[in-house]
């Protein structure tokens, strides 16, 4: 199959926006062409905006024509995940309670990515809330995994995941809890970024002054998802956490030595259940590749013994926060993702969120402490290889019972309590077949130099057959 | 004629500079004022001389070789008792810690002492900061140097006393419901409350919040803002509110055209408890300014769920640091402190979570409202200082106050804005002791706050009635 406009990277197709040899009005067609082909199979792209779409594209090619500044995305098509308010399109955060919500404007990370030139071409699938790592609702049903759609392609950006594998479009949005951006890159074979707190601003998101919940980009290389991430990054007094930008993140990711880079390799992050098959397929495909360090060691962070009580206690503040009104209200409306962790968060005492609040400055302590002898951590995407999408989580790990829904993610929730930026990048395939990625992290404000590490990590994988970004079978989708 | 300590700290760090002073003339000079009316102050707590003198030599030295001394350079600098000071013993006003002598300076105060800052001493502080007062078992009470009868306010207030007396140029304080603020104001000195994270710690207990900061003291708005381009903009790994930012600018501050500034003022933000007499006294002096704004009107923002919110976080915070203390020595810790703590025991995380919600919300308001104006007025303190024998009133305007933070509304509800606040003197309120202003700036807009401040400054000064007040050292001697 010849390649198509709809699958160049971004940063190519940037490029040749920008010199006139592809139009944007070509390359929207293009990405459009590719959503009908495609996604009856797979369901990611649940709303769209084709018709605008295609009008802003002629905008923006005339822009091209009259010499005008273009940004940093001028032409570009982007999803945006349906957790997102995008003005004048359909906005359901994956719940019934809001299934004919049209918002009449842009959040801010959104505004700020049209405001670079991008083209918003739909709303990618999110379970409801973005609550859990299966992209199901009941608004649009289940998207479904581009390497075998009767599997799930995990979320909650699990539609931002599927439309990047499927080249639907070149870039999307993603958010990050526990994971929701870094385990669907993995499950798909795409590059999810996880920022540090306040790097992408989220107005009114967070009920708390709390970073847990974190706006990223998402796409098929690491350049691209930087692309992004310069489009969205602002200082927004909406966000109690932004801040000033900072301007490492300008920066070429090209460029580094990875022989100068020191890297501790983990398949578990010492206290995470990951399955057997995956950890075997960590060993190997690191096996290729930790010799390209000036140093490659087995060392993982001390998070302590109580990290998943941790978790639970902020989890359960964050839902109560957000859904105890909701619960009250519309529980016939909810699922059951959200109604447990809602339930189980009004279990915790005061006595919980205080230790919690301790505990959570000490973990993050131990894990800045870590890097006076690492550069970055490297640990598994996901713990498992992906899973029927009939099944709501993983009950089981290794024959062992899961204690929460929420406990098969821990590989990606333990990262996030120590406040690290992680970026997850594909390498290669799991013992099933499967798309599998790797997590590459660092400490909070250590972005620019993660996504060098992860761009590096990325240009020695590429010309190597078990390592480099797997590619869907768009012709199975095709039927 | 007033002594070498009385001179102001950008004066006295420009005379370093030019070898016209000594740091050593300067510390012997500050020495000397302590040792004259910290006897009945009682603000400096623990006094590091010796250490200081032999700083002050090797400053003198560097500075006669030529060196770059460092922004504040020679400046003796107090520092509140619950700050790590190596070598120098710090109680943080507690039993539980009364002969702690730290083998290592936290990290805000390597930055001040790489900014060539003398430490000069510990100023007194309430047990573990609780509260808006300056006593503690371990020191004593801290007096008020208008009416040695009277608090000086608190937590930080034996900062603000010492720099009221003139004991130091410069102190440090730190702030979670007013406590820069509060006592700048009883004592008539300038406390800035900067945002979350500007002066970054490493020694935080509880990371994600915004209560506590760190911030500077002075006794003017030029001195406040030069001790803050030492401390602020030096991010920690450990300080998930910290971001490095260039503040050397700071430390030369240009005022800023009252004329053009848009500004809101609020006697009580509508709800919170403030004393009539304080009413009046607010509406009085901001009546001989007003019209020089561009625009003033009396306007606040909505301050519904605000006192509840900031008492539950504050109780679950207190649960975190304090519980295991208040079981094992309850009968070692004050009041407040167990109190505090222990008000949290009958509250619930859904209690938690709503009390989030509300802030979240307050949060979403104010900064809505600071659209529309560049800077919002507000009464420093809700009543005078009270007596050190009969204690905080229990009711202001013959209302009740239900716990010892209700009367603070004023101060916290900025406090959870994660807005610049800055303390400034306004002559004395009808009970003589000195009455100030709280200025609120825009988020992240301590350079407007300061530049503005140090204009309004200037106008009141220019007014005995409006003067920064001085109070009488023979009394204290």
């Amino acid at each position: 199959m010849t390649q198509e406009l709809c699958d160049l990277t971004a940063t190519d197709a940037r490029r040749l926006i920008g010199t006139k040899e592809i139009s944007p009005v070509d390359l929207v067609d293009s990405c459009i062409a590719r959503v009908e082909a495609v996604d009856g199979a797979v369901n990611c792209m649940v709303a769209r905006a084709f018709d605008r779409a295609r009008e802003e594209a002629k905008v923006a090619e005339q822009a091209v024509v009259d010499g005008d500044d273009l940004g940093l995305l001028h032409g570009l098509p982007v999803g945006i995940k349906d957790l997102e308010a995008t003005e004048g399109l359909r906005t359901t955060y994956g719940s019934l309670i809001y299934k004919d919500n049209v918002p009449a404007a842009d959040q801010g990370a959104v505004g700020n990515v049209r405001a670079e030139g991008a083209i918003v071409l739909g709303k990618t699938n999110t379970p409801e809330f973005g609550a859990g790592a299966n992209t199901k609702n009941r608004v649009y049903g289940a998207t479904g995994n581009p390497f075998n759609p009767v599997l799930t392609c995990a979320g909650s950006s699990g539609g931002s995941a599927v439309a990047l594998a499927t080249g639907m479009v070149p870039l999307a949005s993603g958010s990050d809890y526990g994971g929701s951006l870094r385990t669907p890159a993995g499950f798909c074979g795409v590059v999810g970024f996880r920022p540090s707190p306040g790097t992408v601003p989220a107005e009114g998101k967070a009920p708390a002054l709390m970073p847990w919940s974190q706006l990223g980009p998402m796409a098929r290389t690491v350049k691209d998802a930087h692309l992004m991430l310069q489009a969205q990054v602002d200082d927004d007094r909406r966000d109690p956490f932004s801040h000033a930008v900072d301007p490492r993140l300008f920066d070429s990711v090209e460029g580094l030595d990875l022989g100068s880079i020191r890297a501790a390799l983990t398949p578990d992050l010492g206290c995470c259940p990951v399955d057997d098959g995956i950890r075997k397929t960590f060993e190997a495909r690191t096996k290729a590749f930790r010799g390209v360090f000036a140093d490659a060691g087995d060392a993982a962070p001390d998070f302590g013994a109580d990290i998943h009580r941790l978790f639970e206690i902020f989890r359960g503040m964050t839902f109560v926060g957000a859904h105890q009104e909701r619960l009250r209200n519309h529980k016939d409306l909810l699922g059951p993702n959200v109604i447990d962790n809602t339930e189980r968060g009004l279990k915790i005492t005061m006595e919980d969120v205080g230790w919690g609040l301790v505990e959570q400055a000490r973990v993050m302590r131990r894990y800045v402490d870590f890097f006076q002898h690492a550069d970055v951590v490297i640990c598994p995407a996901a713990s498992v290889s992906p899973f029927p999408h009939e099944q709501l989580y993983v009950g089981e790990i290794n024959g062992e019972k899961m204690p929460t829904y929420m406990r098969w993610l821990a590989i990606s929730y333990v990262p996030t309590m120590a406040l690290a930026c992680s970026a997850v990048i594909p390498c290669g395939v799991d013992h099933k077949g499967m798309p599998f990625g790797i997590q590459v992290m660092g400490p909070n404000g250590s972005d620019a130099l993660v996504l060098a590490v992860a761009h590096a990590l990325e240009q020695y994988f590429k010309d190597k057959a078990d390592l480099k970004r797997p590619v869907p079978d768009l012709k199975k989708l095709r039927a | 004629m007033p002594d070498l300590c009385d001179l102001s700290a950008v004066e006295l760090r420009r005379m370093i500079g030019a070898r016209e002073i000594s740091p050593v003339e300067l510390v012997e000079s500050c020495l000397a004022r302590i040792a004259a009316v910290n006897g009945t102050v009682n603000a400096v707590v623990a006094i590091d001389a010796e250490g200081a003198l032999k700083r002050a030599r090797e400053l003198e030295t560097a500075i006669a070789r030529g060196d770059d001394p460092g922004l504040l350079a020679g400046l003796p600098v107090g520092i509140k008792d619950l700050v790590n000071t190596k070598g120098i013993r710090t109680t943080y006003g507690s039993l539980l810690h009364k002969d702690f002598v730290p083998d290592r300076d936290d990290d805000q105060i390597v930055r001040l002492k790489n900014a060539g800052a003398i430490i000069l001493g510990k100023t007194n502080t309430p047990e573990f900061g609780s509260g808006a007062n300056t006593t503690n078992r371990v020191y004593g009470a801290t007096t008020n140097p208008f009416d040695p009868a009277r608090t000086p306010g608190g937590s930080s207030g034996g900062s603000a006393a010492a720099l009221a007396c003139s004991m130091v140029p410069l102190a440090q304080g730190s702030d979670t419901g007013g406590s820069l603020r509060a006592p700048a104001t009883w004592s008539g000195v300038v406390g800035f409350r900067p945002r979350p994270g500007a002066v970054a710690t490493d020694r935080r207990t509880l990371p994600l919040t915004y209560f506590s900061v760190q911030g500077p003291m002075g006794r003017s708005v030029a001195d406040t803002a030069l001790l803050y381009s030492a401390q602020a903009g030096g991010a920690h790994p450990f300080d998930p509110m910290g971001f490095p930012f260039d503040a050397a600018g700071f430390a030369d501050l240009r005022p800023l055209g009252l004329a053009g500034l848009r500004v809101a003022f609020s006697e009580d933000l509508g709800a919170a408890p403030v004393d009539d007499g304080i009413k009046r006294v607010f509406r009085a002096r901001t009546g001989k300014f007003r019209h020089l704004f561009k625009e003033a009107r009396d306007a606040h923002p909505d301050i519904a769920g605000v006192r509840d919110a900031f008492w539950v976080l504050r109780c679950v915070y207190y649960m975190a640091y304090h519980k295991d203390r208040v079981e094992k020595h309850r009968d070692l810790l004050s009041p407040n402190v167990v109190m505090n703590t222990e008000a949290g025991y009958d509250m619930s995380l859904a209690d938690v979570a709503a009390a989030e919600v509300a802030w979240r919300q307050w949060y979403d308001r104010f900064q809505a409202f600071m659209e529309d104006v560049d800077l919002l007025i507000l009464p420093g303190n809700a009543y005078p200082p009270y007596r050190l024998d009969t204690g905080a009133p229990k009711a202001i305007n013959g209302k009740p106050m239900e716990n010892y933070m209700d009367a603070s509304l004023i101060r916290s509800a900025l406090t959870l804005t994660g807005n610049p606040v800055l303390a400034l003197p306004c002559g004395l309120d009808e009970t003589g002791a000195p009455f100030g202003f709280q200025i609120a700036g825009r988020r992240h807009g301590e350079a407007d706050l300061l530049r503005a401040a140090l204009a309004l400054e200037t106008l009141l000064n220019a007014d005995p009635e409006t003067a920064r007040p001085i109070p009488n050292l023979e009394k204290l001697q």
